[in-house]
């Protein structure tokens, strides 16, 4: 009878091993009237005065309450392209959208995603003349509470936005004790089902527009020891398009990674220095974790940091680059550096560990809770302390709000860039 | 419940067990979507030589259980582009089997495991490299006894790497030997 049984059950495994398939595509935003010729960028000063803490007064029971509006921007050579994102917290929903300047009203026009399922949509909002665009368009723009409406309509899928969202300004974005809000994976992960691969080019471009103000790169070693941004270990079908190749990442050659491999979304694997150059030349970011997956010499990691770090100080960037390192080995062979006392940082162990390289951020586990004797200890010292990776809402509400961590990484950056900027 | 000589059944006596093993090969057809890389030319060759070895237990009821391992290139595909290159991905089954005859001849066998996979790989150098994926296999086949201890079968197969996506359906030509009974 037993093995009965277990014919049974090898059966229905054989049934049910097709796993279905997930997906969130980005919706198509073509809006005529958006994209029509008298439709214009918006002024500096207009996106600037935009930014605030918005009263959902029509579509909470789907966003929430309130939510926060902030602009970010990705630069292609001379074209930048300037981003509104609007962070819920309810779904850890998000919104991204264009604006642009139509006539005396504003328009905006993109797509909304929840991060907690596979839900997205078409996303167009107007701000009228008498609604706040007047005002938002003058040279010097006051704003106040409820002086801003901006309302439109929101869809499911590519399906036409036929549900009315209205969100009414009440207050700016907190601006006092400064946090670094640092996304995982440079930018969020691939099963999170993203519009990019996780540790792509696309997505350190994206990080901005989910609310990132530094990346964390996951950097491994081929064979012929380049640095290049891979999560895992191995190659699986999980991070990248099947195409027989499994085994070890660092089996492989750079060569063949770059020719005979690619990501989840179609990307190729990047290497760290590409990943720099994007963060540099097409970003705002300005702080980027060095995640060491590996335990092989940290030299080739080193001199591209110390590279980037000097191209940023020779353009004025405001552009911080630190070596993580998550256990003994990453330990040892920093050590094995030159000079590794004055190499930029992040440690994972103990505050002693981070006494001992010098290391200028320390970087506990969420786990171990908000340890606030610890941080004010640490940042005694002059270092600051990162806390990794929560993603846990009320957890993150009580760090920010409890908490004197200087950063927070985690895969929802969206979620932590809602709870500090609704701050008071 | 055990059989007596004629196979009927005795009460409170068991009847005959056996081992049995079961050697084949054939030719295996990958029926998955291979998944070349997109940016270079490459020619998918889907028919490869498989092998089987299976040892299973029959007990004195229809239902015998066993362990199956072999050999498998899922899949190879040639690369020409400006570099021409080879990849060939293979298998080595470890599966727990489970049989059960449906009439006199056609027996069929299911059961779930793993694969070892390696994939090797010749463009800019060699690559061999390894992992596992679970799985599991769905058998048919059709025996004709050549004496009391020997047939000879042809069986149909499925093979399902389900971690790596592979799947191949093969056709092999196999010898069961009952090489031990008590």
């Amino acid at each position: 009878m037993i093995l009965r049984y277990c014919f049974i059950l090898c059966l229905s495994m054989a049934l049910f091993s097709c796993r279905k398939e997930l997906e969130a595509p980005v919706p198509d935003t073509d809006w005529p009237l958006f994209d029509s010729p008298g439709a214009n960028p918006m002024p500096k000063q207009s996106r600037e005065a935009m930014e605030g803490i918005y009263k959902v007064t029509d579509g909470a029971s789907v966003f929430g309450e309130q939510v926060v509006l902030k602009w970010s921007y990705v630069a292609e050579g001379l074209d930048t392209t300037y981003y509104l994102s609007v962070f819920c917290s309810k779904d850890i929903a998000y919104f991204t959208v264009e604006g642009k300047v139509l006539g005396d009203s504003i328009l905006l026009n993109g797509y909304w995603r929840k991060l907690t399922n596979t839900q997205t949509g078409i996303a167009r909002f107007s701000i009228g003349a008498n609604n706040g665009a007047k005002q938002l368009l003058s040279p010097l723009p006051e704003i106040g509470k409820d002086s801003i409406v901006i309302s439109g309509m929101f869809g499911n899928g590519q399906d036409s936005p036929s549900n009315k969202l209205v969100l009414t300004y009440q207050r700016p974005v907190y601006k006092g004790t400064p946090l670094e809000i640092l996304a995982h994976r440079s930018g969020g992960r691939t099963s999170d089902h993203m519009p990019y691969s996780e540790n792509s080019i696309g997505m350190i471009k994206y990080a901005s527009q989910l609310g990132a103000t530094g990346i964390e790169l996951d950097v491994r070693l081929t064979r012929d020891g380049v640095p290049i941004l891979y999560h895992d270990n191995t190659l699986n079908l999980r991070l990248i398009q099947k195409n027989g190749l499994v085994g070890a990442i660092e089996d492989y050659s750079y060569a063949q990674l770059n020719s005979l491999v690619s990501l989840i979304d179609g990307e190729k694997i990047p290497t760290l220095r590409q990943a720099l150059e994007t963060v540099l030349n097409n970003t705002n970011l300005h702080f980027v974790w060095l995640d060491t997956k590996h335990d092989d010499s940290l030299t080739s990691m080193r001199n591209l940091q110390a590279e980037y770090l000097q191209k940023a100080k020779a353009m004025g960037r405001s552009l911080e680059i630190v070596i993580g390192l998550p256990g003994e080995d990453q330990l040892a062979k920093f050590k094995e550096l030159p000079n590794y006392d004055s190499i930029p940082s992040a440690c994972e162990l103990s505050p002693e560990d981070v006494v001992d390289i010098n290391a200028q951020v320390w970087a506990p586990r969420w786990t171990l809770g908000l340890q606030n004797d610890l941080v004010k200890q640490v940042q005694a010292e002059g270092r600051r302390a990162f806390v990794w990776t929560l993603d846990v809402p009320d957890y993150i509400s009580q760090f920010i709000n409890e908490g004197y961590f200087n950063g927070i990484l985690s895969n929802y950056p969206s979620l932590v860039a809602y709870y500090y900027y609704v701050k008071e | 419940m055990a059989q007596d000589k004629s196979g009927i059944e005795a009460e409170g006596k068991r009847g005959i067990y056996s081992l049995n093993v079961f050697a084949g090969g054939g030719v295996s057809f990958y029926l998955a979507n291979p998944g070349t890389p997109s940016d270079v030319k490459s020619q998918v060759s889907r028919i490869h030589p498989t092998g089987t070895l299976r040892v299973m237990w029959y007990p004195d009821h229809l239902l015998k259980v066993g362990l199956e391992t072999g050999i498998t290139n899922f899949y190879s595909y040639k690369i020409q582009d400006s570099i021409s290159g080879n990849v060939v991905v293979q298998a080595v089954p470890l599966l727990l089997v489970f049989s059960m005859p449906i009439t006199k001849r056609i027996n069929i066998f299911a059961g779930p495991g793993g694969y070892f996979i390696t994939s090797k790989l010749d463009y800019e150098g060699q690559t061999k490299s390894k992992t596992f994926s679970v799985g599991w296999m769905a058998a048919g086949s059709y025996e004709y006894p050549i004496n009391d201890k020997v047939g000879l079968a042809g069986e149909i197969k499925l093979l399902n790497a389900f971690e790596t996506k592979d799947v191949s359906m093969s056709l092999q030509i196999q010898l069961r030997w009952k090489f031990m009974e008590w």
